[in-house]
């Protein structure tokens, strides 16, 4: 091979991300002829988020396949973090299309300008965020005010739960399980894929679909290797990554619809709440961001592209 | 290029090199050699920070901190007094105590290092004092201290919990009963040394005296009921019950025993400061050692080679283990978890071993290799706290892991003795 | 030169004093934020929730820094196998060479490890102020300090080395 990248994820090999890593690699290896070669990394091996990060903006890790608002973590790529809005997506499918849309190859520029790493295409549905308890079940926003919930570490998620009158306690998802099962926390917010593989099921026995967030993977690549690619390879990436987020989002479906069966058998209380008072609860949570941490309007923009 | 890399660090480890820098010193070489594109040695010091840049370790130095309160704050000799008033007249009943009060700390916390130090730094002194051999002494505390991350909670446990997907209750409860098999077995050899070579015993106390000594070392008896039954009721996480532990050990050294004062507590922080970081820097240290393994997928060559080799659960397992003892010469638990535990889970699965009984025997293993040498943590913190020669450490430590071996053998062959208990939960 | 020498030991002496000032004070800031993030959810609801990103930091800073301090006492881990058996003079020979191995990966880091900084410096440590180019600075002013450290050993031997053959 006249190239071989290296590109790693924190999930696991067997995961959705895992599958659509391996088969990135294997239609890009193929379309190419053998010219570029991609090994693929998963359960963090050579590297974490932050690790992953720093090694495409230095050039020493060439790819990552994750959740497209990690990239929020470096400086200049803010404006991401509106992914995260609640309830700004109306389906899975909208939120695919606005963020491979021209809005977004936009931002997508201006991040890879400011922080030296590229989302070249975001493809790959991620589980709809649920809200998981140990009291309930949750059908709307009252039902959750007073609880402790851990969510990540950002601010519009955090602000998120504020809004719905919770008290935020930051753990890493390794502590989750036990905080759940001893009371430190009363809820947490993973969708399936990250929530029923440590079988928080056991201990939190309540799980109410808000799909508070349409999540979506982003296939991320060091800007220095990708100027490096001639115009027809970012063709076949760029082709390589849908056909390969498509084998994420089918197992990523699997995974959601046997995860219901499970939490079911496990005797979990499943309600599909009233996502209108949630909806209306967290119509305001983006206006606290709007000129700061993403411009004015973009949020308008991204509900008018969904509007038809 | 990994031979090379293997035999530059083990010849600088033997030479008396720092086991650390030896270890970044060769994944050094190891990136410059790297076949087809040569890896920046940039990466060095990333993965060296990242390694430690991690907020589960923040338990090793405030185990370490809480330890050295412990020691210096008498609340360590008031648990061994009374130890030693419950079974001083045992043979050799000061190894006893050590082995003891090593299980009542591994119920606290699940770093065997720190335990290693808060036991250590007390009991080996006293040993030596009553005729033990140094080596031995510094044997008995690092085989106890092993017991640590075995007896919940655990933070190698947690770690392989969550690469595993397990359910780190199950795997907690399955870690009690081999623990207790460790724990009963190691007694037996110390009572039977103790027999061999005449070590000392004391009379049998009277209920009366008994009874003085636990009144008098109630404060420090009440440590690990206080962090179980903070951890139990969701008052603390296991992270923040480390705090707690070196809190209270703290303000019970300064308000009830009035042991420690102003100068000393600087003291007591800057001594703790420097052996946690002395621990941290090895685990800095194998970042770049296990980033060269992990992107040349050594591991999965393993896991590839095992399944090859074998299709019979149990002689895979008994292969995992002969691979993981080998591994657990030269890397510590942690790393070691992260860089093979993804590789040998599908193996795993494969032959049809259960994840949870996986997980116990990978979690064993590597703690039996912090009393392997050449590369054995446990093994440089008693020779560092005791300032024993490490050689005589090593003599004395065969016994112990002739033991655990014994006892990594029975949970490998008979996975009932470790999987039962987790069934009720 | 044994004049100038002097004054560079009394110079690292009252360096050692500051870095280990430092690292009571990390050692502290560990505990407090620990502690901090337990109490936080009882005593007082605030919008602060980056203790353990703090403690974190601080733990990271305490593995490099402490670290010198001990490779300076010499309480670093290392295995004294062949320590009996070698004579004083080898002795010697293997500790400088040791110190030699130690400056020269050191500074090794110095050499890579700038441009990490420089990198961190773009990196949101979320919740806090803080980029994660603080977070890198540990090593890097650690390994300068452990330099600095090893350096003036190594002047120390060689001036004393006549003195010490005797
Ligand atoms: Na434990
Ligand atoms: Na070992």
């Amino acid at each position: 091979a006249d190239m071989t990248l290296r590109m790693g994820t924190f999930a696991t090999a067997s995961s959705p991300w895992g599958q659509a890593m391996r088969a990135f690699s294997e239609i890009v290896e193929e379309k190419t002829e053998g010219r570029i070669e991609i090994s693929v990394y998963t359960d963090g091996q050579i590297g974490g988020m932050q690790q992953l990060l720093t090694g495409m903006q230095l050039g020493t890790i060439d790819m990552a396949y994750f959740d497209v608002t990690v990239a929020s973590f470096l400086k200049g790529a803010d404006s991401i973090k509106v992914a995260i809005v609640p309830y700004l997506f109306n389906s899975k499918a909208d939120a695919a299309k606005v963020l491979n849309s021209d809005l977004f190859q936009d931002i997508y520029q201006e991040i890879a300008a400011n922080t030296g790493v590229r989302i070249f295409a975001a493809y790959g549905d991620r589980s709809p965020r649920a809200i998981q308890t140990t009291k309930g079940p949750i059908v709307t926003p009252e039902d959750l005010k007073g609880m402790k919930m851990r969510v990540p570490g950002i601010d519009v998620y955090e602000h998120t739960f504020e809004t719905l009158g919770t008290q935020i306690t930051p753990l890493g998802m390794t502590e989750i399980y036990n905080a759940l099962s001893r009371g430190i926390v009363d809820g947490q917010d993973n969708g399936f894929e990250l929530a029923v593989p440590p079988k928080f099921h056991e201990v939190a026995k309540y799980w109410s679909a808000t799909d508070h967030v349409y999540g979506v993977t982003g296939w991320f690549i060091s800007d220095q290797v990708w100027g490096r690619l001639s115009p027809e390879d970012q063709a076949i990436f760029l082709d390589a990554a849908k056909e390969a987020g498509q084998v994420s989002t089918d197992a990523t479906n699997e995974l959601d619809a046997n995860g219901l069966k499970l939490l079911q058998e496990a005797g979990v209380t499943y309600t599909v709440p009233d996502r209108d008072a949630f909806r209306a609860a967290l119509a305001d949570v983006y206006k606290e961001f709007e000129g700061k941490i993403w411009p004015e309007g973009l949020v308008e923009k991204i509900r008018a592209m969904q509007a038809d | 290029m990994l031979t090379l890399v293997f035999v530059l660090f083990l010849f600088a480890v033997l030479a008396g090199f720092d086991v650390g820098l030896s270890m970044i010193g060769a994944a050094a070489v190891g990136m410059i050699l790297h076949p087809g594109n040569p890896v920046d040695l940039i990466m060095v010091a990333l993965t060296a920070t990242n390694s430690v840049n991690e907020s589960t370790l923040v338990t090793i130095p405030l185990f370490v901190l809480a330890a050295e309160i412990m020691n210096h704050g008498g609340l360590t000799k008031r648990l061994v007094e009374w130890a030693l008033s419950m079974i001083g007249h045992v043979r050799g009943s000061l190894s006893q105590v050590s082995i003891i009060s090593n299980l009542i700390m591994a119920g606290v916390s699940g770093s065997a290092v720190a335990d290693a130090a808060a036991t250590g730094g007390l009991l080996v002194p006293a040993m030596k004092k009553e005729g033990y051999p140094d080596g031995y002494a510094g044997a008995v505390v690092a085989a106890g201290a092993m017991l640590g991350p075995i007896i919940p909670p655990s933070i190698p446990m947690i770690i392989y919990a969550v690469i595993a997907n397990v359910s780190v209750l199950k795997l907690f409860m399955a870690g009690i009963v081999p623990g207790l098999l460790l724990a009963g077995g190691y007694m037996a050899i110390c009572y039977l040394i103790a027999r061999r070579n005449n070590y000392p015993s004391r009379p049998r106390q009277t209920w009366r005296v008994v009874l003085a000594t636990t009144q008098y070392s109630i404060f420090a008896l009440g440590m690990p009921l206080i962090i179980i039954l903070g951890m139990r009721f969701g008052l603390v996480t296991d992270i923040e019950a480390s705090a707690v532990a070196a809190l209270y050990a703290l303000l019970v050294s300064i308000f009830v025993y009035r042991s420690i004062g102003g100068r000393q507590l600087m003291r007591v922080f800057y001594l703790a400061s420097r052996s946690a970081a002395a621990v941290l820097f090895l685990l800095a240290a194998a970042g770049p050692f296990g980033w060269l393994l992990a992107e040349a997928k050594i591991n999965d060559a393993i896991a590839a080679g095992i399944l090859a080799l074998t299709a019979d659960p149990l002689i895979g397992l008994l292969l995992i283990n002969v691979v993981l003892l080998l591994i657990g010469c030269f890397l510590e638990p942690l790393p070691a978890l992260v860089i093979f535990v993804p590789s040998l889970l599908p193996a795993g699965a494969a032959l049809g071993v259960d994840p949870v009984h996986l997980g116990l025997v990978m979690v064993l293993n590597l703690m039996i290799g912090m009393l392997t040498p050449p590369i054995g943590l446990l093994l440089f913190v008693v020779a560092g706290i005791g300032s024993i020669p490490i050689t005589r450490v090593i003599r004395a430590i065969f016994p112990f892991l002739l033991w655990s071996l014994a006892v990594l053998l029975l949970v490998t062959f008979f996975p009932a003795i470790v999987l039962w208990l987790p069934n009720y939960v | 030169m044994i004049r100038l020498h002097l004054v560079l030991k009394r110079v690292e002496s009252g360096l050692a004093w500051l870095v280990r000032g430092a690292t009571i004070l990390l050692m502290a800031t560990i505990l407090i934020f620990t502690i901090g993030s337990a109490s936080d959810r009882y005593i007082y609801d605030t919008s602060f929730n980056a203790h353990d990103q703090i403690a974190q930091l601080a733990l990271v800073w305490l593995t490099f820094l402490g670290f010198m301090l001990a490779l300076r006492a010499r309480t670093n881990i290392r295995v004294d196998l062949i320590d009996g058996v070698l004579s004083p003079r080898g002795l010697r020979v293997r500790n400088i060479a040791g110190d030699l191995v130690a400056i020269g990966l050191f500074c090794v880091i110095q050499w890579k490890v700038w441009r990490l900084v420089e990198v961190g410096a773009g990196q949101v440590i979320m919740g806090t102020p803080f980029s994660s180019a603080l977070t890198f600075l540990a090593i890097a002013v650690g390994t300068a300090y452990g330099i600095l450290v090893i350096a003036l050993r190594l002047t120390h031997t060689v001036v004393h080395w006549r003195d010490s053959e005797c």
